[in-house]
């Protein structure tokens, strides 16, 4: 097992050969995950995810190893590894990361205790039946349930070679029900899937019948929908997971990891007008439980509420240590991974534009010709050119200032720093939607949100 | 060859009176990735994980739990918890652990003679990028240069006998470059991987080199009901995305609008799509199951002839079994296709266009608006505008949309380049330019 002789040694030895920083990266994840199907428990699974990530840093290179197994061979074995590349490194390079001694930051105390291995089984299994009767009860089309209970204990530390050594345990509940609308030839879906950084009290407090007709009715109500036109016009999106429209269009763009590579269309922005001066938005690692919080970022940075814009100038970006030593700038504590198996960067964590003035209802009513997107799935971006897309799973055509019917199957697309000028209303109330957010150092929680906003134009996808 | 350790984990099960079967499954991966950026190493990582995944069956019902450590504690938490999970399972009955003994090793060999030393590796991954900076005057920036290897280990054995183990390795590279004109941003990307030849690095930079020259000279694409010609790789994108349609689980569980219409006309009859493990980028004996895998035929001539299954499937539809399980150290259940093609035709990309006259030739999709329960699909798309055979522009911030069925059934042609993805441990799939008619196109 890594003990602290073995840790001890492992940072003499990398230093030794000559890195400039040393971080060991401790990871236990206890999972669990229930799956009813077909009106019966389909699947119950679980396990432990462990393992250790050995990160060394020379001349700003990362050298980057992991491993399940924490033997003393396997251990040094990785180091091995990394160190082997530190031999053919770049000679006459000054050091890019002194060490520099630095408190030990205590987060929580250890003892890697489970609190939702004290619930038994049989109560996570009947939120599953519930969420299931509830969606059939709906409506009559309703032809396929498929509920969720998922959970995850993390338990990491957090040691580098500045004196940092931090630990504590992020507990995660989500549960997702989807349900199936037919009418015999044509198939629609509604999905919910609420989630928050508590133990089982999360589900204790979740309305899940009424979960369980949200999705089911958005389901029954796609299916009566019509094909959305294609088009430039406005389009109003809701508040809550509406903030992906952020997300994309801008937040990945904000990330140091893309600045440095100088593949953001926000680069050497800092201090401009980037967006409409509607617009002042935050990344804030520090609300409590909610999904994408964090004590600590994985680097044992502690996490803050962050910035980004203010009235449509850029303030500053996400930054991890190495982001945030290229740019000049301070780490945000915005180093994130999915486990062990990354090396840390930065992402973004709870992400939201702030509210203004407008309500919805003067939203609509200002719009002639329009989408209003009530619902939106996951979306994606390219950084470099600043192109993105996402999904709108329910939406309403508006026509003179008035909703006149559901429709189905539009995507939204454009280009963010375009987008973000184009926001002529923001609305007075904040939502905030869970998601999971997938890029260079793999899936991490994040949350969304926003207001309801509405862009003036954009480029609108549809069959009709 | 299965460590011995595993039958020493699964020999201790055997006194065990909680449960009436027991099955294990274990997964072990090396993998080493080097990346470049700016003539220099930016990083390296080099990855050794394990993990072991039980399965046990009380009476009709199972469960499952997985470690990634492999010591004996951690085994018997695991074995306790699959046995927690097995006691609240609903009964199952047809989904039972693998009873006819077959033993065995399949497929590559441990160590490939194309694996390459780390230092080999970060000279190869500086040459591309270096070729990469130097194909284009207009590229100004290589934002990710990646190479990386991987062996992976796959094992599986129950307490009935049933024992099956084999090996892959894969080997490839990807490459993204900025380039402008102008406002004009563009960001092609490649991937590739090795054959006993290497890795094609120079086809790589080749084909960047030429879609650079083509990407800089804008076009405006026309809305409407358009005919498109999708490159083997927005192809494989919506192929992928819609590979559930065919899978016994979803007939099973009534997720897909193929249930029903087999042995029926669902596509262009110029459309064989077909899935041969032994025939690919990682040629594959054995399925999850540890079953022995045959060239499957899912369309034939248009007429939807099968659907995928692993064991549990083809028991519980009374089809016939197939092979096509897949395990996952998280996912103790799962279908899917190894190399899965569409059969070329006859025709070059080139030749395709000139038949075709006028129209998008799509070379990327991107989007997550594609549902394999619906069939409905709206991406955001780029690709060349072509006038006469001849490409005349490019254009991005345009959406296409249709239903995948529809797109089966609009299929006109079918060229000859076949494209394999970068393959992973379960297989790759392939795809030739296809022809689709009346595929909708917005553009502002």
């Amino acid at each position: 097992m890594l003990n602290q002789k073995l840790i001890d040694h492992l940072f003499e030895d990398a230093r030794h050969r000559g890195a400039d920083f040393v971080e060991i990266f401790i990871e236990e994840t206890h999972g669990e995950k229930l799956t009813w199907l077909d009106g019966a428990l389909k699947e119950a699974s679980g396990g432990i995810d462990y393992g250790i990530g050995l990160r060394l840093i020379q001349n700003g290179q990362v050298f980057y190893a992991h491993t399940s197994d924490d033997s003393e061979k396997g251990m040094r074995d990785c180091l091995a590894h990394a160190t082997s590349w530190l031999s053919a490194k770049d000679q006459g390079q000054n050091a890019d990361m002194p060490a520099t001694a630095s408190r030990v930051v205590d987060m929580t105390p250890l003892g890697f205790e489970r609190p939702f291995a004290r619930i038994d089984l049989g109560r996570k299994v009947d939120l599953l039946r519930c969420a299931d009767q509830a969606a059939r009860r709906t409506h009559s089309s309703i032809s396929q349930v498929n509920t969720h209970y998922l959970e995850q204990s993390q338990f990491v530390r957090v040691i580098n070679s500045e004196g940092r050594d931090v630990h504590g345990s992020r507990h995660r509940g989500r549960f997702q029900v989807t349900a199936i609308a037919s009418n015999g030839s044509e198939n629609q879906t509604g999905t919910e899937s609420p989630g928050a950084c508590k133990t089982f009290e999360f589900f204790e407090t979740l309305d899940i019948e009424g979960l369980a007709r949200t999705a089911a009715e958005r389901a029954h109500l796609m299916l009566l929908s019509e094909y959305c036109p294609s088009g430039n016009f406005p389009v109003i999106i809701d508040k809550g997971f509406g903030g992906v429209i952020f997300h994309e269009a801008c937040g990945h763009g904000l990330e140091s990891y893309n600045i440095e590579r100088q593949a953001s269309v926000f680069c050497d922005k800092l201090g401009s007008l980037i967006a409409s001066p509607l617009v002042s938005a935050v990344d804030d690692g520090t609300l409590p439980s909610e999904w994408g919080s964090l004590e600590f970022d994985d680097e044992g940075t502690p996490t803050e509420r962050t910035q980004l814009i203010e009235t449509g100038v850029l303030k500053t970006y996400m930054c991890d240590r190495l982001g945030a030593r290229h740019l000049g700038l301070k780490s945000t504590g915005s180093a994130r991974r999915e486990s062990y198996r990354y090396a840390p960067v930065s992402r973004m964590r709870n992400t939201f534009i702030l509210p203004g003035s407008s309500t919805l209802d003067e939203m609509i009513a200002h719009t002639d010709l329009g989408l209003y997107a009530k619902s939106l799935g996951g979306g994606s971006v390219n950084t470099a050119t600043g192109e993105f897309n996402f999904a709108v799973t329910e939406g309403y055509l508006i026509r003179h200032g008035r909703i006149e019917k559901p429709v189905r199957g539009a995507v939204l697309i454009g280009k963010g720093h375009e987008v973000l000028s184009q926001i002529d209303h923001v609305g007075n109330s904040l939502g905030l939607a869970q998601g999971m957010c997938g890029a260079t150092s793999g899936w991490v929680p994040v949350n969304v949100g926003q207001p309801a906003l509405r862009v003036s134009r954009m480029i609108v996808g549809g069959r009709a | 060859m299965i460590p011995q350790r595993l039958f020493e984990f699964l020999e201790s099960l055997k006194p065990e009176s909680t449960c009436d079967a027991s099955e294990l499954t274990y997964f072990s991966s090396t993998t080493d990735t080097v990346r470049v950026f700016e003539g220099r190493m930016d990083q390296v990582s080099f990855a050794h994980t394990e993990g072991l995944g039980i399965k046990v069956w009380l009476g009709d019902a199972w469960g499952y739990a997985y470690t990634e450590s492999m010591n004996h504690e951690a085994f018997q938490k695991a074995f306790t918890l699959a046995v927690a999970h097995a006691g609240i399972a609903s009964p199952d009955p047809e989904d039972r652990p693998i009873s006819a003994p077959h033993r065995g090793a399949a497929s590559n060999p441990t160590h490939s003679p194309i694996a390459l030393e780390p230092p080999e590796m970060l000279t190869q991954a500086l040459h591309l990028e270096a070729q990469t900076r130097a194909a284009h005057p207009a590229i100004y920036n290589v934002t990710d240069t990646t190479l990386s290897q991987c062996h992976e280990d796959f094992a599986i054995l129950n307490t009935l006998g049933h024992s099956v183990c084999f090996s892959q390795f894969t080997q490839g590279a990807a490459v993204s470059a900025l380039a402008k004109s102008g406002n004009q941003i563009i960001n092609p990307w490649r991937e590739g991987f090795a054959t006993h030849a290497g890795i094609p690095i120079q086809d790589m930079v080749d084909w960047l080199a030429r879609e650079v020259a083509l990407r800089l000279r804008p076009a405006r694409v026309v809305a409407g009901a358009r005919t498109v010609i999708f490159h083997p790789v927005a192809a494989r994108q919506i192929l992928k995305r819609f590979e559930p349609v065919f899978s016994g689980e979803s007939v099973l569980h009534h997720t897909t609008l193929l249930e029903g219409k087999l042995d029926q006309l669902i596509a262009s009859p110029r459309v064989n799509l077909v899935d041969d493990p032994q025939n690919g980028p990682v040629p594959r004996s054995v399925d999850g199951d540890g079953l022995p895998t045959s060239r499957l035929t899912l369309i034939d001539n248009g007429r939807l002839i099968n659907f995928f299954h692993n064991d549990y499937t083809a028991r519980c539809l009374k089809a016939t079994a197939n092979a096509r399980a897949v395990r996952g150290l998280k996912s103790p259940r799962g279908i899917s296709s190894s190399h899965l093609i569409l059969e070329p035709g006859e025709l070059s990309l080139r030749e395709l266009m000139r038949e075709t006259g006028s129209g998008i030739l799509i070379m990327d999709l991107a989007g997550a608006s594609a549902s394999p329960i619906t069939g409905d699909f709206s991406y955001s798309a780029l690709g060349h505008v072509f006038e006469n055979g001849e490409i005349t522009g490019f254009a991005s911030g345009f959406t296409i949309a249709g239903n995948f069925l529809e797109l089966l059934k609009n299929i006109t042609q079918v060229g000859c380049d076949l494209e394999f993805e970068v393959p992973s441990l379960w297989g790759a799939c392939g795809m030739p330019p296809i022809v689709v008619e009346n595929i909708n196109v917005a553009t502002d």
